[in-house]
């Protein structure tokens, strides 16, 4: 272990990044002592991950990025956990091999040590980044990033991809280290940031608008963005019920359904009983594995449960004729995760849309996005573009249900709620059915009325979204847990 | 209002296979669809070009070097204009190099789409089939077609096609079964198109693009293959020109100085290959960024 030393900083001075054609981040200063966490906030397209790039060495910069005085030695000095864990481990080598490779490379640290500081078990290092689940992916990497003792670890959205509880462990977990380096941590959520940095710098558009000590960043912010990321994050507005109602029914009895993988096979759906009525908003929340996705799927009248039946408006889609069952997925609007693989890549937007309904212009002007962008092809779209590209889609297959996978996942705050308003205004407007998947509570209390819970494939509770701070059910009283934000003492 | 795909369909620009997306300003595509038209035109229009037969021997004039009067390409050992050759020998050439090519692909195709789509034993009989007519050399398949079915151009063009549909049928069912797991393959399925649809608009013309440049390889296999054949006697007479009995004979001048013997048809070749990859590219609409 390095040594605790108060004098140890990283200063950045005028540091500025270009990309081709143009410049991303304007002559940023900065300056963490030791043993602090600086969060560094900001909405998508701000230049956070840029920042940390240039300050790890790895983007060409201008301006100065030293520690304690002297310039900071590439992958020596900064440590690098990167936001998707398991793509940016090499498949095909173990942990342990990763590890080792770092310590040959800096002849120094101790891999056992690291996993067990991020609270891994170091017979993990015989393991395969693949075997790992998403939340042990994102520990070793940051096992990874700080086995060679650096006095910087940069966390760059190390838990936007988990569930509220394993991010819990995870950022927890990073907390701890910090006592002996320098954390920035990378985020565009200021709940994450409040609860575990010690500093905020608040991004926008390349500059640093806001700078200083959690507390008062969150109390008494200066920047009117500051403002409107600690707004939209409150936001806890309840949904608006529709004045008419055209959406459709669906229930589900004693549904089943396993996954079957090369080896071993999962029982994903365990027996779930769920009425949603006609104009219902209701979201189904639960960590990662305990089955959300799978149900959606079986909602949508896309999966073929293993027991138990799926009733839209009163018909088992199941037992219906292909094309009837055809017709009822037509009537359904579906929302992926990750809604840019969810277009043929060879498509354009209007080609995307045009194949659920009639494009129309109206339809891109509605989810607030700009017509000319019909001639884009999904590449070239943003997180947020993709998000409404793929509502526009649904709402041109004129759906009476509507079903969304974790539709604000992977967003910033701002862009989150925009997307959720988008959400409750086509229900209130137009007396959609909405089912939504997500594991963000907020999310669940802003457009829902009724939230299910669900917990190893099983529904644990289901309740109004009102009642949810009552709720009983220790999955539930988890996940309330592990995303109220709370101050811990400096 | 309710969305029917018939009607969907209705005003876009046509789409899966029917998408060739000729835009004006791509100088390579209208480049490469002007050389194989010129191609075309020069085999067809062969007599009027030259005024010499391309069997005739000329022994007063024999191995011309390029630029000789009345031989723009020069003369073989034999004395046979070059240049008539060239023009003929397009024509067979062309004939089984496209005509071999377009079949293989087709049948490859099918038989890959169908391989990807069909219950497991099909697409096991299929991949074995594949697997076993790639086992076996090419000569000993068409030496057994001949022999039942006598020499003929149109059995060299059968023969090219059964021995090589297998290269694309594998990638196709490989393309697909890769596809069928995409993220954008389960959205169409819950916008309630059929399978039938799935597989044209987005299936298919995903796995285009390495089926393309297949074909254009494919196109210059066919064209060497067809001279292997013909010298054997199993195709056209060997005395009839064509790219590839060209090069095959002149092979033996590659030493001796006259390396404009085999520069030439080599180069047609070349050309017409580069020309093909350009179209079919051009065919399988814009790639994803990716492989190929």
């Amino acid at each position: 272990m390095s040594p605790h030393d108060a004098a140890r900083a990283l200063t950045v001075e005028g540091l500025t990044v270009d990309v081709p054609g143009r410049r991303v981040v304007h002559g940023l200063d900065l300056t963490v002592p030791a043993g602090r966490i600086l969060a560094l906030v900001g909405p998508s397209g701000s230049g956070k991950t840029l920042t940390a790039r240039a300050i790890a060495g790895l983007q060409p910069h201008g301006g100065s990025v030293l520690l304690d005085g002297r310039p900071v030695r590439r992958g020596r000095d900064v440590g690098y956990a990167f936001q998707d864990a398991s793509a940016s481990l090499n498949p095909t080598v173990t942990i342990g091999r990763h590890l080792a490779e770092t310590v040959r490379a800096h002849r120094r640290g101790d891999p056992s040590a690291a996993l067990t500081r991020f609270g891994l078990d170091p017979a993990l290092a015989d393991a395969y980044p693949f075997e790992l689940s998403g939340g042990q992916a994102q520990r070793a990497a940051l096992a990874i990033a700080t086995v060679h003792e650096p006095a910087v670890l940069i966390a760059d959205e190390v838990t936007t991809a988990l569930d509220p509880i394993t991010q819990e462990t995870v950022l927890d977990l990073v907390k701890a280290d910090a006592r002996d380096r320098t954390v920035l941590l990378i985020t565009h959520d200021l709940t994450v940031a409040s609860r575990w940095a010690d500093d905020i710098a608040v991004l926008h558009a390349g500059r640093i608008v806001e700078h200083g000590p959690t507390a008062r960043v969150l109390t008494d912010p200066r920047d009117d963005l500051t403002r409107a990321l600690l707004q939209a994050a409150d936001d806890t507005r309840a949904p608006e019920r529709p004045a008419h109602i055209t959406g459709g029914a669906l229930t589900v009895r004693n549904l089943r359904r396993e996954l079957r993988a090369r080896r071993r096979r999962t029982l994903a759906l365990d027996g779930i009983d769920l009425d949603i009525a006609p104009g219902e908003a209701v979201a189904i929340v639960g960590r990662s594995g305990s089955g959300k996705s799978t149900l959606l799927g079986a909602l949508a009248a896309l999966d073929r449960p293993d027991g138990g039946t799926v009733h839209r408006d009163g018909r088992d889609v199941w037992a219906m004729p292909g094309r009837a069952r055809r017709a009822v997925r037509r009537r359904t609007g579906l929302i992926f995760q990750n809604p840019a693989a969810s277009f043929d890549p060879r498509h354009t937007v209007r080609q995307v849309i045009a194949e659920a309904g009639p494009y129309t212009p109206d339809l891109l002007r509605y989810v607030g996005l700009d017509p000319a962008m019909a001639d884009r092809r999904p590449a070239g779209l943003s997180g947020g573009e993709s998000q409404r590209v793929a509502i526009a889609r649904a709402l041109a297959q004129d759906p009476d249900v509507l079903l969304a996978d974790e539709p604000t996942s992977g967003l910033d705050v701002l862009t989150q709620r925009r997307v959720l308003d988008l959400l409750t205004g086509l229900r209130r407007d137009r007396g959609l059915t909405i089912v939504m998947v997500t594991h963000d509570l907020r999310a669940a209390r802003r457009a829902a009325d009724r939230v299910v819970v669900l917990d190893q494939g099983r529904a644990v509770d289901d309740l109004p979204t009102g009642d949810l701070d009552e709720a009983r059910h220790p999955a539930t009283r988890r996940l309330l847990a592990a995303v109220t934000p709370h101050r811990t003492p400096p | 209002m309710r969305s029917d795909p018939l009607r969907a369909k209705g005003p876009r620009r046509p789409g899966g296979l029917l998408a060739v997306r000729l835009r004006p300003r791509r100088p390579a595509l209208v480049t490469a669809v002007a050389v194989l038209a010129v191609l075309g035109t020069l085999a067809v229009l062969a007599p009027l070009f030259t005024s010499l037969d391309p069997v005739a021997t000329d022994t007063s004039a024999t191995s011309l070097p390029p630029g000789s009067a009345g031989h723009p390409l020069g003369t073989d050992l034999l004395g046979r204009d070059l240049w008539a050759r060239m023009l003929y020998g397009a024509r067979t050439s062309l004939l089984v190099g496209l005509t071999a090519a377009a079949i293989t692909v087709v049948l490859g195709m099918l038989a890959g789409g169908l391989a990807a789509v069909a219950p497991r034993w099909l697409d096991g009989l299929i991949a074995r089939t594949a697997d076993v007519l790639l086992a076996l050399p090419l000569l000993v398949i068409v030496l057994a077609l001949a022999a039942v079915a006598g020499p003929s151009l149109g059995l060299v063009v059968v023969a090219i096609a059964v021995t090589s549909w297998m290269p694309v049928a594998l990638i196709v069912r490989a393309e697909l079964r890769s596809r069928r797991e995409r993220r954008h393959v389960r959205a169409a399925y819950a916008l309630g198109l059929s399978r039938w649809q799935v597989m044209w608009r987005h299936l298919l013309p995903g796995a285009l693009p390495p089926v393309a440049s297949v074909a254009a390889f494919e196109v210059g296999h066919a064209i060497l293959t067809e001279s292997t054949l013909s010298f054997l006697g199993l195709g056209v007479p060997p005395n009839r020109p064509s790219w590839g009995n060209l090069l095959t004979e002149a092979q033996a001048h590659l030493l001796t100085g006259e390396w404009y013997t085999v520069a030439i048809p080599a180069a047609a070749v070349v050309v017409t290959i580069i020309a093909v990859n350009v179209v079919a590219g051009a065919v399988s609409g814009p790639s994803e960024g990716g492989t190929w």
